[in-house]
């Protein structure tokens, strides 16, 4: 492997990966289910409660105007990142919080009975039920675009759909969390838009892989989760357009969220608090800033050369092995392979890798309607990051040869 | 030590499970499917004339240790009154859930070792669900 990056600097960034289980040092192969934590943002969150907390808005004293700014900051940090406004970045949980705005907010205002909300087959539960939901409050109707054999997605059968007129929106994700498929989805949001087509894309695992230009792919919304990105669980981000935001009322009332009150009669903040109801996560914001200000430092398009090559590596070594599939092939696809052995249980595949340090995701990864697509119940899933090493895609190649050998 | 003895017990019932076969005649069944991993289990147990279990067997597809509680439970419950497996059932499922410290009778000290790992329980108490559908009919 000829890449200019170094993983065993940037390891050094993140205390856990130091870690053994079982007499074998850690390999971390479910980034995909959650990312690991660099000092920087663990060093964040320590500081804020060592030096700065205090609840932010509306506090007239030093400390909380530290809180404050760090608050705000973070907020712009990220905006930065995704080039895109500070205001059009809204705190959520996570990106499930984050879609189900959307559907609550914004799709159940503007879309009424008939109207069709566009899915793909590769979507996560998160971009499935908030839809759902919608479709029992207002009889708007879902439609999904299949998969082709390789993992991509049908165009044809996409671009058929976005000539409908009942279509009203399109909620995809930019990169399959099984499959690994990268969705074009600056092309396909061109396309959205010709229809007049709102755009919802998912994009929990397409921030840990490389530079977002959200201008530039200039989708309506764009939901993530700070911890697949090396921030903290529990916060996360809906960006939304501005003018899209103006229009659409709050998620859920509260402090925080207010022009004026009374009660005959509330005003409401205009976005982002307008969507930040109650005190929010102020130490996830500054941790997930600290984790955007951490990638800033990092070379993130050769960082995504080092993944691409570590995923060429397993998927030679992993096909290599008798009874072994791996699903999803599609061309450019992330970091992510999804596998299952003839006759070995997924489940098993993962004690066993797990007895040699190894640590892989099995299950149906929250896509049972993928997943039943595929003819499966549960797949074995390895997921790389970019502080993952080749010496590790042999240990897991030669875990797997191990235990196919031992069901043999 | 003790886990390695355990996954010792549980690979030998894993690769070569005992009793897995239909028992038609059995007057008492049970079946078990998880939607979380797709394992299936379904359990026989023929009764003596003096209400304890003449012979056990089960069938199944799913992972190793999905079929080593098959095997398991199907090696123990010979000789045993329905009342008396009924009550295993609920130990191990509270050693599995609560972490529960209480008395398992010879291999089912396994389960001990199992309750650590979380994202197995489906897998290990797939045959013990199918189990207590079969006891329900008794």
């Amino acid at each position: 492997m000829t890449t200019s990056f170094d993983p065993e600097t940037v390891r050094r960034d993140f205390p856990i990966l130091g870690k053994s289980f079982r007499g074998k040092p850690l390999a971390y192969l479910d980034n995909a289910a959650t990312s690991q934590k660099p000092n920087g943002v663990i060093d964040a969150i320590a500081n804020h409660y060592r030096k700065s907390n205090a609840n932010v808005h509306r506090g007239v004293y030093a400390l909380a105007e530290e809180a404050e700014t760090a608050y705000v900051h973070a907020r712009k940090v990220i905006a930065d990142h995704l080039n895109v406004e500070a205001d059009e970045i809204i705190f959520v949980r996570g990106t499930t919080e984050a879609l189900n705005l959307v559907a609550q907010s914004h799709a159940r205002t503007h879309l009424g009975e008939g109207d069709v909300v566009v899915l793909t087959t590769m979507e996560h539960h998160a971009n499935i039920v908030p839809w759902q939901l919608v479709k029992k409050q207002t009889g708007i109707e879902i439609e999904v675009v299949p998969i082709l054999e390789d993992g991509s997605l049908d165009r044809d059968a996409l671009s058929s759909l976005l000539d409908q007129p009942k279509v009203k929106l399109l909620s995809l994700c930019h990169v399959s969390n099984s499959l690994g498929t990268v969705n074009p989805v600056s092309a396909i949001v061109a396309e959205a838009k010709e229809s007049g087509v709102v755009t919802v894309i998912d994009g929990a695992q397409s921030i840990p892989h490389g530079p977002i230009d959200l201008r530039d792919i200039d989708c309506d919304f764009f939901a993530f989760s700070g911890h697949k990105v090396f921030g903290p669980m529990g916060i996360g981000v809906l960006y939304g357009k501005r003018e899209l935001l103006a229009d659409m009322p709050p998620y859920q009332g509260g402090g925080d969220m207010i022009d004026e009150v009374t009660f005959e009669e509330t005003t409401f903040a205009p976005p982002p608090q307008r969507f930040e109801a109650g005190t929010p996560n102020v130490e996830g914001a500054i941790g997930l800033g600290a984790a955007i200000e951490y990638l800033g430092t990092l070379d993130l398009v050769a960082a995504a050369a080092h993944e691409n090559a570590l995923l060429e590596h397993a998927t030679t070594g992993m096909e290599a092995l008798p009874g072994l599939t791996i699903h999803g092939h599609a061309p450019g696809k992330a970091a992510v392979i999804s596998f299952t052995v003839d006759g070995i249980h997924p489940h098993d595949i993962a004690t066993f890798l797990d007895a040699e340090g190894i640590a892989i995701r099995t299950g149906h990864h929250c896509c049972q309607p993928l997943m039943k697509h595929l003819g499966l119940t549960a797949t074995a899933r390895a997921s790389f990051a970019f502080y993952n090493t080749t010496e590790e895609v042999d240990r897991l190649v030669e875990a797997l040869q191990k235990t196919i050998a031992c069901f043999q | 030590m003790d886990e390695d003895l355990h996954r010792e017990i549980l690979e030998g019932h894993g690769r070569r499970p005992r009793h897995k076969y239909e028992l038609p005649e059995a007057e008492l069944v049970g079946e078990y499917r998880s939607e979380l991993t797709g394992n299936e289990s379904k359990l026989f147990l023929k009764l003596a004339t003096d209400g304890t279990v003449a012979e056990a067997s089960f069938m199944g597809q799913g992972s190793a240790l999905s079929l080593a509680s098959g095997s398991l439970i199907t090696s123990y419950a010979p000789g045993k009154t329905t009342k008396e497996l009924l009550k295993l059932c609920l130990i191990v499922s509270r050693v599995m859930l609560e972490g529960a410290d209480e008395d398992l009778p010879g291999e089912m000290v396994v389960y001990r070792t199992i309750c650590r790992f979380p994202e197995r329980h489906d897998c290990a108490l797939l045959a013990w669900r199918a189990l207590e559908g079969a006891l329900g009919e008794a």
